[in-house]
């Protein structure tokens, strides 16, 4: 974090404050299902992230809302892929520790018309600060180097539906309330997923609130990854023995009403 | 239809994977080998994870060989004592392919390291087998009586066993050492790179240990069979890399598919089948030769080292 993003934030906190003595902001969230289950047949799913916001005071002001959806962390190794004699070869790598598998925006409108960048950036609903937050580089040449892959990653994670920012998703249903859909697809990592509601007003962050999502695998397919989590011996031996049964009873099927 | 992997953790088209599965399975069939050079390849390529691909591969290779153990053993075309010093070497040659792998995938080498395995032991296996083959069937076609070449000698059993297990002079050490060196060297190959071995063990026995196509075959499934049921449980217990859901299916497809395979292969003269192969081997050895020079769709790559689950 930049020490004038620090700043920034810093003042825009005393502006808070001070504002919060004219304003007084309220802020709910939910969830529509707070369990999504991966069943084998498991295409994806959507989960809905609604509640109520209202500023009251002295200074009239509507509120902004952004809502974050974050999914599990992964710690990741992104190599850059370069041409040496002739061959593509892995090269210069970035790592993440702790980064977002998941990570989508939804705002009431325009992120730029809801709150400058460093203030976004401090108040999490900025996926480059997220993210640069989670990056490990050693120099300045590596990132130099390693810079085009991580773009071509981030580009990769949109197309796939991981990393998305919806201005407008957010849509209003009422003086207060508020409602916006997230998509969970089909590769979305089990573990929990925090849904966060943010509410800006006059270009700062009043009021944020969290609420949880659990993404689990449910019936054969939770059964299958316990075991090969818990157990990896005993699932391998019956992984082995399922094939070899598999062969031989395929042996005696085929084979035997030939030799008769 | 979709079904969801839950090691993989992707859903995928089932019908897509049974396809794969049969196609990989009457290749299997027809050569005596395990199918996992096409098999780890195509799995890749429909987006599963590389290494859950070469894990769970192991144990459809395992299924495949397995099916056609039991009609080997009925056309006598195994040679057990021979089958058996490969088992025991191989197992060994799978540790260290498991570990290696292991190794590799944590400095970011592994795809480049495999892909070149993969094109050298093609390219050589492919060429030597293709020029081989049609030397025989033109030699074939002008002596179409003479049977004195090497690979087209009867099988004789007794030779192989006393090869194997009798230590009487400084040569059958030898030979015991080049049965292990190979045994280890499929076992080895096979963990890392996700395939059986078939491929290289098929043609050294043919042409290095003078075995005949048909008991080289039959004796390779022996120990295909074998050391991939090693590979998987070691796959499993050190990775948790190996879809028992993604297995099912491959299996299904691939018994079904072998048990047509073997059937051609009955059907076909061996240097034929010996060519066809040379040349499949080649043409996969070609795909993998541009997929190091040709400039690739994705210039990164990513590997997660870490997932938290809580």
């Amino acid at each position: 974090v930049s020490r004038r993003g620090g700043i920034v934030f810093a003042l825009s906190l005393l502006a808070s404050l001070q504002a919060g003595q004219a304003i007084s902001a309220e802020l709910t969230v939910a969830i529509s299902k707070p369990i999504i289950r991966i069943g084998s047949n498991y295409t994806g799913s959507s989960v809905t992230v609604f509640g109520t916001a209202q500023m009251s005071g002295s200074e009239q002001c509507r509120p902004e809302i952004v809502v974050t959806l974050r999914g599990p962390d992964e710690t990741a190794v992104i190599r850059s892929r370069v041409r040496k004699a002739g061959i593509w070869i892995n090269d210069q790598s970035v790592r993440l520790v702790h980064a977002p598998s998941l990570f989508k925006i939804a705002a009431s409108r325009r992120l730029e018309q809801i709150a400058v960048a460093d203030v976004r950036a401090q108040s999490g609903v900025d996926i480059d600060a997220v993210l640069s937050n989670s990056m490990v580089m050693q120099s300045a040449k590596e990132i130099a180097k390693a810079g085009p892959s991580y773009a071509a990653w981030r580009q990769q994670k949109a197309q796939e539906d991981m990393f998305s920012l919806d201005e407008g998703a957010v849509t209003w249903l009422g003086d207060r309330l508020f409602s916006t859909m997230f998509s969970i697809p089909a590769a979305a990592r089990v573990g929990p997923y925090e849904a966060v509601a943010s509410a800006f007003c006059g270009g700062l962050l009043r009021i944020q609130q969290a609420t949880l999502v659990q993404v689990v695998k449910a019936g054969i397919s939770q059964r299958v990854f316990e075991a090969a989590q818990g157990w990896p011996i005993s699932y391998g031996l019956g992984v082995t023995l399922m094939a070899l049964l598999c062969g031989l009873l395929a042996s005696f099927t085929f084979a035997r009403p030939r030799m008769g | 239809m979709e079904i969801y992997l839950p090691i993989a953790e992707l859903s995928v088209n089932v019908p897509l994977l049974l396809a794969i599965g049969v196609a990989v399975g009457v290749v299997a069939g027809l050569f005596g080998v395990g199918g996992g050079f096409l098999s780890t390849p195509l799995l890749i390529l429909v987006g599963i994870p590389p290494a859950v691909a070469i894990a769970t591969v192991s144990a459809q290779i395992a299924a495949s060989s397995a099916s056609g153990i039991i009609g080997h053993a009925e056309r006598r075309t195994i040679d057990w004592s021979l089958a058996t010093a490969l088992v025991i070497s191989g197992t060994v040659g799978s540790a260290l392919g498991v570990a290696a792998l292991r190794l590799l995938e944590s400095r970011g080498l592994a795809d480049t390291v495999v892909t070149v395995a993969f094109l050298l032991l093609l390219g050589g296996i492919g060429s030597s087998m293709s020029i081989e083959s049609l030397h025989a069937k033109l030699r074939g076609k002008r002596q179409a009586h003479d049977n004195a070449g090497a690979a087209a000698r009867p099988y004789q059993p007794l030779p192989y066993q006393s090869w194997v297990f009798s230590v009487r002079t400084p040569r059958d050490v030898l030979r015991q050492l080049a049965f292990a060196g190979l045994g280890c060297a499929v076992g080895f190959l096979g963990a890392l790179i996700g395939i059986g071995g078939g491929l290289l063990v098929v043609p050294v026995l043919i042409y290095a240990m003078r075995v005949p196509t048909a008991v080289a075959i039959g004796t390779s499934s022996v120990m295909l069979a074998a050391s991939m049921l090693v590979s998987t449980t070691l796959h499993a217990a050190t990775g948790r890399t190996v879809d028992a859901v993604l297995a099912l299916i491959l299996i299904v497809g691939g018994v079904a598919g072998a048990q047509f395979g073997s059937m051609l292969a009955i059907s076909m003269r061996p240097e034929r089948l010996r060519l066809l192969l040379g040349l499949l081997i080649l043409a996969i050895s070609g795909r993998f030769a541009l997929n190091l020079i040709e400039t690739p769709a994705d210039l990164h790559v990513v590997q997660i080292i870490a997932e938290s689950r809580l």
